[in-house]
């Protein structure tokens, strides 16, 4: 078992061995490159979902363009004074400084939990593009209490669509990546342009003199649809701030800041939060109280941009879902007898597809962002202890590193122990991390206490 | 050079468009046209320009 074990550990480190070595002073990028970077990849499928759903919550527009606001800001704080300051004095990859710190065992560990969850954020993208092709064929879309499989016309859509993207993603990752650098601009286009022009079916006078009483009254009004419970001003604020959390306090951008100068480029991630998370959302809110409040992006863009409105579905569901479905197979890479990448990428595109039949990861897109977080967020908490609360209370760092330990326990009984209390917290699913972050955080220095030297 | 500010120029004729018809000044089919032509001119000109050989 141990030796299964370490042959799968020597795999995992081939594949990642590139990025092993702290990236040297002349690799460092320009800012402006990190301008560009964060402001084409934050509009995605995904945002067609997550907009229109602030609608169905029934949230309040002051609520929304404040909460928004807040938590869009307080994630850019996330990523300028938590992630980037690791990621730019350590130079490497979460992958190999959690090496340092949890031992190679637990890395193939996150790296797995990493790949489901990538998997199912894949489905979901393979769901949100099945409503516009599906809209051509006639296929309706689940509805919101769906959370199997409805009809046979929708599993053997989703299936095929999964089956076309992996193919393109088998085909070619990289074209296909360049190519979706291409569309960000474009998509960002169809969502302004989409929104624009559902103003007139909601009543907005030309010289927008009703604009504000229209936004109150029949988009965000307060009012949820049946079934789904209202959203207040933290709700909105608390899912803003958590929407890429695995990102910035699970430290996975690490592998993008060791690239940069200095930390405060963390601040350029607002180039992406506030297209995509702010005004793409604000946007798709739009589009669904337009379309009578009923959650179908096809229908959504249809009525609002016509054929360029499904094609941007179409291309937002591909574009989100190619990446994904590859980063996933990357994860994957390292526990598979030594599969060839087209084979893995393909089998990985299989579950994802079959996944994407279940139409509870689409309708509960939001709980799964707040679970897709919350998952990875100890780690997080335990690199962070680990790198700047270990040299000021005198605890030395990188345990399993100097003790050659292939798995250390106190940070999976971190891992775990905060996922089981996060789990009995009575509070709501969004609320849940921030509370989490600091068990993690008191836990995991409690439990190396012992090891103080000073 | 060239090609970058007709993909640019595609995209604000999108916009344009939108703008039009929430003006009223043209309809919605001529709109949904208008926005699928400054798509096709966009995706022309941005892929011919991200894929351009360096000199």
């Amino acid at each position: 078992m141990s030796s299964q074990i370490a042959s799968l550990v020597a795999r995992m480190d081939e594949l990642n061995e590139f990025d092993r070595e702290p990236v040297h002073e002349e690799s460092l990028q320009a800012a402006k490159r990190f301008a560009g970077l964060f402001a084409g990849e934050h509009v995605a499928a995904t945002e067609f979902v997550i907009g229109a759903f602030f609608v169905l919550h029934g949230v309040h527009a002051k609520d929304l363009l404040l909460g928004l606001l807040l938590g869009n800001f307080m994630a850019v704080l996330s990523w300028t004074f938590v992630c980037a300051p690791i990621a730019v004095r350590t130079r490497l990859t979460l992958y190999w400084y959690l090496r340092r710190i949890a031992g190679p065992g637990l890395t193939l560990i996150y790296n797995v939990a990493n790949a489901l969850l990538y998997c199912i954020l894949a489905g979901a993208m393979i769901s949100v593009a099945a409503t516009a092709i599906g809209l051509g064929f006639g296929i309706p879309t689940p509805s919101l209490n769906d959370w199997l499989p409805n009809s046979v016309p929708w599993v053997l859509l989703t299936l095929t669509i999964g089956i076309m993207f992996t193919v393109l993603a088998v085909l070619g990752f990289e074209a296909l990546s360049r190519f979706a650098g291409v569309c960000s601009p474009w998509m960002f286009m169809i969502f302004v342009t989409g929104a624009i022009a559902t103003l007139p079916a909601l009543g907005v006078h030309p010289n927008l003199d009703n604009l504000w009483e229209v936004l109150t009254t029949k988009v965000w009004n307060g009012k949820p649809v049946e079934g789904q419970e209202q959203f207040d001003f933290w709700k909105i604020a608390c899912f803003a701030w958590f929407a890429n959390l695995a990102m910035h306090i699970g430290l996975s951008d690490m592998a993008l800041f060791r690239y940069a100068k200095r930390w405060s480029y963390g601040l350029f991630t607002l180039t992406g939060v506030l297209p995509g998370h702010y005004l793409a959302w604000l946007c798709s809110g739009l589009m669904v109280a337009a379309v009578d409040r009923s959650l179908d992006p096809g229908r959504m863009a249809f009525n609002a941009a016509g054929l360029a409105g499904v094609f941007c579905v179409m291309t937002a569901g591909w574009t989100t879902a190619n990446p994904t479905i590859y980063r996933a197979g990357l994860a994957l890479q390292s526990v598979t007898p030594n599969w060839p990448r087209w084979k893995l990428t393909l089998y990985t595109g299989l579950i994802t597809s079959v996944l994407a039949c279940f139409p509870v990861f689409f309708v509960r897109l939001l709980d799964y962002v707040a679970i897709y977080g919350l998952v990875l967020m100890p780690v997080g908490a335990v690199v962070m202890v680990e790198h700047w609360v270990f040299p000021m209370i005198g605890i030395p760092q990188y345990e399993a590193e100097t003790k050659g330990m292939a798995l250390n326990r106190k940070v999976l009984v971190v891992w775990v122990g905060t996922l089981v209390a996060c789990y009995f917290l009575p509070l709501h699913l969004f609320y849940l991390w921030l509370p989490g972050y600091f068990i993690a955080v008191i836990a995991y220095v409690l439990l190396n206490l012992s090891r103080r030297t000073a | 050079m060239i090609l970058l500010v007709l993909a640019i120029a595609s995209l604000l004729f999108g916009l344009w468009s939108s703008l039009s018809f929430f003006w009223g000044s043209i309809d919605q089919k001529t709109f949904f046209n208008l926005l699928l032509a400054a798509t096709l001119s966009y995706f022309v000109f941005a892929t011919a320009w991200a894929y351009r050989r360096p000199k």
